[in-house]
C-alpha cells in the first residue's frame, strides 16, 4: 500500500469517525439515538433512504451481473431505486403519520399498535429481523474485505477487522445521527465516483456503439430486454425470462422496501412533507448510479474481449471484479485509494444501518419489552450501543471464516426473508381494516418456512423458474388473508388511530376520526410509547 | 441507435421516465 493510498483511505476513515464523535453529542435519549430525535432533513433522509439499500452488491454485483448477462439485466437498476421510492411512498407516508402522533421507535411498535399485540407479533418481527440482519451483515463485510483486499494487497483478516470496527465505533458512538451524516457524506462520494468513472470506462471501452455491437456478436440476447422463456435456460447466464423477472420485481422492489434497515428510517424524517418529493428524489438519484454501474459492467465486458483488460483468476466470482478492474484501466496511478472509496462508502452506508437496526431491535423490542418493562431510558441507550458491538463482533466470527461463495448466496437468502416475512404483514396493517394479529404473525411465519425450504429445494434439489423467495412471498400473503378471515377482526379504534384503509395519505385532514389525536392511554396500553 | 435494437432502447428508456412520471405525479397532486 503506498503512502498516497494510505494518507486518501485514512482521510476518508478519520473523516468518519470524527461524524460519530461530533453527533455523539447530540445523543441524549433513546430516541436521539434509535431515530435520531425524528430530526433528519429532507436531503439526509433521502439520502439515508438510499444508501441503506445501496450496498456493496449495487457496485460489485450489479457491474458484475451486467458484465454476465448484458441488456437483460438492466431491470436491476430500475427495480431496487424503485424500492426505495416505494418504501417511502407506499408504506412510508402512512407510517410517518401516525408515527408522529404514537412516537414509534421501531416497525414493530407499529406492529404491536396496529394488530394489538403487544408481545406476540413483536417478538416474532424483531427475532426475524434480527436474524435478517445478521445475515445481510455478514455479506456485507465480506464485500468491504474483498475490495481492501484487492486493492492494497493486505491481508483478508485485517481488512474484514478494519472494516468492521470503523463502522461499529461511528455507530455506537452516534446512532442514526451519525448514520445519517455519514449517508450524506457516502452518498455524495457514491454520486461522484460513480458520474467520474462510468463515462470514461465507457469513452474508453469505445462508446456504448462498439459496447453493444461486442455484445451482440457474443450472444444476440445481451441487448435484448430479457432472455427467451425456457426452463431450465439455454445458458446459465440466460436466467432472466420473462417469467423469472416477475419475481425480480417482487423480491427487489418489495423485498427491499421492507428490509429492517430501511423502512426504520422513515421514522426519522421530521417532516411529513418531505414525503411529497422524497419519492422522485430518491428514485431519481439512485437510478443514475446504477444504470451507469450496469453500463461500467457492459464496458467491461467489451473490453476484456477487446483484450484491454482481464479480470483476476482464482478468485469466486471474476464478473465482481469488472468495476474494479475498468476503473483500474482508466486511472491507472490513482485508482486504489479513489475506487476503495467508492466501494466502502457503499458498503459502509449499509453496513452501519444494519448494526443499528439490531441494536434497536435488542435493546427496545426484546430487553425493554419482554425482559425489563421498567428499563430507564439510559439503559436502553446502553444496551443498543452494547448490542451494536455484540452483532458486530459475532457477524465478524462468521465472516471470517467465509467461503467467497457465501456473500451472494446469504444476500439474496436475505432480501428473500424480507420479502416472504414483512410485506404481507405491513401492507395488509396498513391498507387492509381486515387484516388481523393472527394472520400477520401465521404470515411471517409461513412464509418463512416456505422461502427457507425453497431455497433448499433450488440449491440443492432443482432450479425453479421462479426466484425461490416468491414462493414465500405468495404463501405470506395467502397465509395473510386466509387467516385474517378466519380470525376476529381488529379493533375499530386502533384501526382508526392506525389509519388502516384503502389510502395512502388522509386528504380530510384535521376533523375527520383517522387524523384525530390519539388519547395517550389507548395508545400506551396497546405498545408503550416514547415518554417525551 | 447505439447499436441496440428499438425495442430495447424504448425499454431502457422509457421505464425509468414512466416511473418519474408517475412519482411527479405524486409530488403534484400531494
Amino acid at each position: 500500500m503506498d503512502f498516497i493510498s494510505l494518507v486518501v483511505v485514512a482521510a476518508y476513515f478519520i473523516g468518519l469517525m470524527a461524524i460519530g464523535v461530533w453527533t455523539s453529542k447530540k445523543v441524549k435519549t433513546s430516541e436521539d439515538m434509535l431515530v435520531a430525535g425524528r430530526n433528519l432533513g429532507f436531503w439526509v433522509f433521502v439520502l439515508l433512504i438510499v444508501s441503506s439499500i445501496c450496498s456493496g452488491m449495487t457496485i460489485l454485483g450489479v457491474s458484475g451481473l451486467g458484465f454476465k448477462t448484458g441488456w437483460p439485466s438492466i431491470w436491476e437498476p430500475i427495480f431496487v431505486p424503485l424500492s426505495a421510492a416505494v418504501c417511502i411512498l407506499f408504506f412510508g407516508t402512512k407510517l410517518h403519520a401516525v408515527s408522529q402522533k404514537t412516537g414509534y421507535v421501531t416497525i414493530q411498535d407499529y406492529f404491536a399498535h396496529r394488530f394489538s399485540s403487544p408481545k406476540g407479533i413483536r417478538g416474532v418481527s424483531a427475532v426475524i429481523g434480527i436474524v435478517v440482519s445478521m445475515i445481510y451483515l455478514v455479506g456485507q463485510y465480506i464485500a468491504i474485505s474483498i475490495v481492501l483486499k484487492e486493492l492494497f494487497d493486505i491481508p483478508y483478516q485485517y481488512a474484514l477487522v478494519a472494516g468492521a470496527v470503523i463502522v461499529m465505533v461511528y455507530t455506537v458512538l452516534g446512532g442514526l445521527y451519525a448514520i445519517g451524516m455519514a449517508s450524506l457524506i457516502q452518498g455524495l462520494m457514491i454520486l461522484a465516483g460513480v458520474f467520474i468513472v462510468a463515462p470514461m470506462v465507457i469513452n474508453a471501452a469505445g462508446g456504448l456503439a462498439h459496447i453493444n455491437t461486442v455484445l451482440a456478436s457474443l450472444d444476440p440476447n445481451y441487448v435484448r430486454l430479457w432472455y427467451p422463456q425456457m426452463h431450465p435456460p439455454y445458458q446459465k447466464y440466460a436466467f432472466l425470462t420473462p417469467e423469472y423477472l416477475v419475481s425480480f420485481f417482487f423480491m427487489l422492489t418489495l423485498g427491499l422496501s421492507v428490509a429492517p434497515h430501511v423502512v426504520n428510517n422513515i421514522l426519522a424524517a421530521r417532516d411529513n412533507r418531505y414525503f411529497k418529493w422524497a419519492p422522485l428524489a430518491a428514485f431519481a438519484i439512485y437510478v443514475v448510479i446504477m444504470y451507469l454501474t450496469k453500463i461500467t459492467g457492459f464496458a467491461a465486458r467489451s473490453m476484456v474481449q477487446d483484450g484491454m483488460i482481464s479480470l483476476p483468476a482464482g478468485v469466486a466470482n471474476p464478473p465482481d471484479y469488472s468495476f474494479i478492474e475498468t476503473a483500474k484501466y482508466v486511472f491507472p496511478d490513482l485508482f486504489a485509494p479513489f475506487v476503495a472509496v467508492i466501494v466502502l462508502s457503499a458498503v459502509m452506508s449499509t453496513t452501519d444501518r444494519l448494526m443499528l437496526t439490531i441494536g434497536s431491535y435488542v435493546s427496545w423490542d426484546l430487553y425493554k419489552q419482554f425482559i425489563n418493562k421498567d428499563a430507564s431510558d439510559k439503559s436502553i441507550t446502553l444496551l443498543s450501543r452494547v448490542s451494536i458491538a455484540a452483532a458486530a463482533a459475532l457477524t465478524l466470527i462468521v465472516a471470517w471464516n467465509y467461503t467467497p461463495e457465501l456473500l451472494a448466496w446469504l444476500t439474496w437468502l436475505g432480501i428473500g426473508i424480507m420479502l416472504a416475512c414483512f410485506v404481507a404483514p405491513l401492507a395488509g396493517g396498513l391498507y387492509w381494516r381486515g387484516a388481523t394479529k393472527e394472520g400477520a404473525i401465521a404470515s411471517m411465519i409461513i412464509g418463512l418456512i416456505i422461502v427457507i425450504v425453497a431455497t433448499y429445494y433450488h440449491n440443492f434439489v432443482t432450479p425453479l423458474p421462479l426466484h425461490y423467495s416468491m414462493y414465500g412471498f405468495v404463501a405470506s400473503v395467502v397465509a395473510m388473508i386466509g387467516v385474517s378471515l378466519a380470525t376476529k377482526k381488529s379493533d375499530e379504534q386502533v384501526l382508526d388511530e392506525t389509519m388502516t384503509g384503502m389510502y395512502i395519505k388522509d386528504r380530510s385532514n384535521s376533523g375527520s376520526s383517522r387524523s384525530r389525536r390519539v388519547s395517550d392511554d389507548v395508545v400506551k396500553a396497546a405498545y408503550e410509547p416514547v415518554k417525551r | 441507435m447505439i447499436g441496440l435494437p428499438f425495442e430495447t432502447l424504448v425499454g431502457i428508456v422509457g421505464v425509468p421516465l414512466l416511473i418519474s412520471l408517475a412519482l411527479l405525479l405524486w409530488a403534484l397532486r400531494w
